[in-house]
């Protein structure tokens, strides 16, 4: 379809300025403020219904739960801007945990050299989805698809049903130290990852071409881009992330077992596509995953607190996800940006 | 220097199976000239630059650039010339600013704090309006802007931004006139003689022979893929070339163009 020479307009009249990632479609405040908004309203919300839902541990409790998915949103809001998907994001968290697991209980190796290890095997991870996608040309669905199973089925034939618990402070740093008193590293972390992936999206050209290949490729092969490369690097800085968030989730849970990470990536992408990150490519909110973590981290606090049954928060979530993209339809928020592609 | 060729074709020859989409042609365009490129649907005209920016590749014939014969194996070779072809999709990257399409591909970094690659965002910025206001004179309030919410005419002119910050020395528009409205086709047509100004070769090609008449030094008029004709725009008149366009009649009677 070529409707380059279209002159085409927003649906609405306002047409907002992008002066930081990527453009945006109309409006603004629906993508920029909105996860936000739908943060505080919640907590309001919440405070109402049950004051001490507010109090500083529980609000630590949800962050250090958030901080995971803030990690592994920054990453795959690298994917989903250039264009794909990566299914496999949970195994691959699963599968980093296991490894440090594995090589802290079953090896001599120093701890910091396993958890260097560790974060090779997500780069290796990520790197393998790069080179499915782009060397043998599978669709990025069907090939992360396809790890996203293998690596799940070898994370189960590794640990064979048991659960490896008891890990060092150094190992568990990451996950479930404070610092400063009171201020869990993961929350630390995922700040500083968050910070770091908006620092690459808009000052980097890994940034600039990502959103170039997601919102254009043909344009982006044209111009030079380097394109399967820069494919190989989204996914590649993905599973690195994955690996930091298995890091994490040892470190939390103290124990690692088969079902560590699973369902990871449902509540990644959404955590993605909530924060208005344009699920065609080529528009990317670092800001707003964070802000779809955290709101979706919260939603799950708070039914745990209400006593609501874990399977039923499956369906609540899915609920709160489907609204919210309802709601950007309504409000002319175009996931697939038009005109020029 | 101003009157020197700045590409020649020498007797191209382009055949798809058995069709022989370019015959024999001449073709050739001076430093700083507008030449209209004019047939028919399927005269052969997109073939012709093709072969010059390197889609295709001739079956037979001879190609100088800057009195130099040159090999266009493919997009890069022609780049390198300097030959930047303007397709009607534009190339553009529709969720970026107008600076960051003018420069995709080729950003400006610096090193910050003494190793790390970033972007000069706004050196890029300050350029690319540079461009686009004195060289295309167009005034950009939307610079921050997403191009796809941009008006077609803007968007051909961040095209062409491009182009010229790639140092093209030939600008090729296929119908780039095709799809826009009446003030859009004013801005297009002021953009090709703002490049003819700055010493940029510019072909373009068109149905609309007023529209090529109004910026054209210089008509050529393909007819099933041969040549029927190639005058200075002054010495042909509209009516002939409708003529010769339909036809191909009336070629023994034009002058062949040195
Ligand atoms: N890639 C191709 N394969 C086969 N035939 C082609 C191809 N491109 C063009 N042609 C044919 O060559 C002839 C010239 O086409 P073209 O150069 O596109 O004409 P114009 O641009 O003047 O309308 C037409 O008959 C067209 O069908
Ligand atoms: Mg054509």
């Amino acid at each position: 379809m070529n409707r380059g020479a279209e002159p085409i307009t927003g649906s609405h009249g306002s047409r907002f300025m992008d002066r930081e990632i990527g453009g945006r479609p109309i409006p603004y405040w629906a993508t920029m403020i909105g996860p936000w908004a739908g943060i505080l309203l919640f907590a309001v919300f919440m405070g109402v219904v049950r004051p001490e839902w507010l109090g500083i541990g529980n609000i630590r409790n949800i962050l250090v739960q958030a901080s995971v998915f803030i990690v592994l949103a920054t990453g795959m809001t690298f994917v989903i801007t250039g264009g794909g998907i990566d299914l496999s994001v949970g195994a691959m968290t699963g599968m980093s945990a296991l490894t440090l697991g594995w090589l802290i209980k079953f090896t001599d190796i120093p701890e910091l050299f396993a958890i260097a290890l560790t974060f090779g095997a997500g780069l290796l991870l990520g790197t393998f989805n790069g080179i499915l996608v782009t060397k043998l040309k599978l669709p990025d669905f069907i090939a992360t698809l396809a790890t996203w199973i293998s690596y799940n089925g070898l994370v189960l034939v590794i640990i064979e049903g048991h659960t490896l618990f008891r890990f060092s402070p150094t190992v568990r740093f990451l996950g479930a130290h404070r610092l400063f008193g009171n201020l869990p590293v993961p929350i630390i972390a995922a700040l500083l990852i968050a910070l770091l992936g908006y620092f690459l999206m808009k000052w980097t050209k890994f940034g600039r071409y990502t959103i170039a290949i997601g919102g254009n490729r043909k344009a982006a092969v044209e111009a030079g881009i380097p394109v399967e490369r820069y494919k190989v690097f989204q996914y590649a800085f993905n599973g690195l992330l994955a690996a930091l968030a298995g890091i994490m989730m040892l470190g939390r849970l103290n124990a690692i077992h088969g079902l560590v990470g699973q369902g990871f990536e449902i509540h990644t992408i959404a955590a993605v596509i909530i924060g208005g990150t344009a699920l065609y490519g080529g528009i990317a909110r670092i800001g707003g995953s964070v802000a779809g973590a955290l709101f979706l981290g919260l939603i799950a606090n708070a039914l745990t607190f209400l006593g609501i049954h874990f399977f039923v928060q499956y369906v609540v979530s899915g609920i709160v996800i489907m609204l919210v993209v309802l709601l950007y339809a309504l409000v002319g928020y175009q996931q697939q940006p038009p005109g020029v592609r | 220097m101003n009157d020197s060729v700045l590409v020649e074709m020498h007797e191209i020859i382009k055949n798809f199976g058995g069709l022989r989409a370019v015959d024999s042609v001449d073709f050739s365009v001076k430093r700083g000239e507008v030449v209209g490129l004019l047939g028919e649907n399927g005269a052969g005209k997109s073939t012709l630059i093709k072969i010059l920016t390197g889609i295709y590749r001739p079956d037979y014939g001879e190609i100088r650039f800057e009195g130099k014969p040159v090999e266009i194996r493919n997009r890069a070779d022609s780049q390198r010339l300097g030959i930047e072809p303007l397709y009607q999709d534009l190339s553009l990257v529709g969720t970026l600013d107008a600076a960051s399409n003018v420069f995709l591909g080729k950003e400006l970094t610096q090193k910050s704090l003494g190793f790390l690659p970033t972007l000069k965002l706004a050196a890029m910025q300050k350029e690319a309006e540079k461009i686009l206001w004195e060289q295309l004179g167009i005034d950009f309030k939307n610079r921050w802007e997403p191009v796809y919410n941009l008006s077609g005419g803007e968007r051909q002119a961040v095209a062409l931004a491009r182009a010229i910050y790639y140092e093209a020395k030939l600008v090729i528009l296929d119908e780039p006139m095709a799809s826009l409205g009446v003030e859009e086709v004013k801005r297009t047509l002021d953009i090709i003689r703002k490049l003819r100004e700055t010493g940029i070769s510019v072909i373009v090609i068109s149905h609309n022979l007023e529209h090529v008449y109004s910026v054209a030094d210089r008509v050529v008029v393909l007819h099933r893929g041969k040549k029927v004709a190639d005058s200075p725009s002054a010495e042909l008149t509209p009516d002939e070339v409708v003529k010769l366009m339909v036809f191909g009649e009336r070629a023994k009677e034009v002058k062949a163009y040195e």
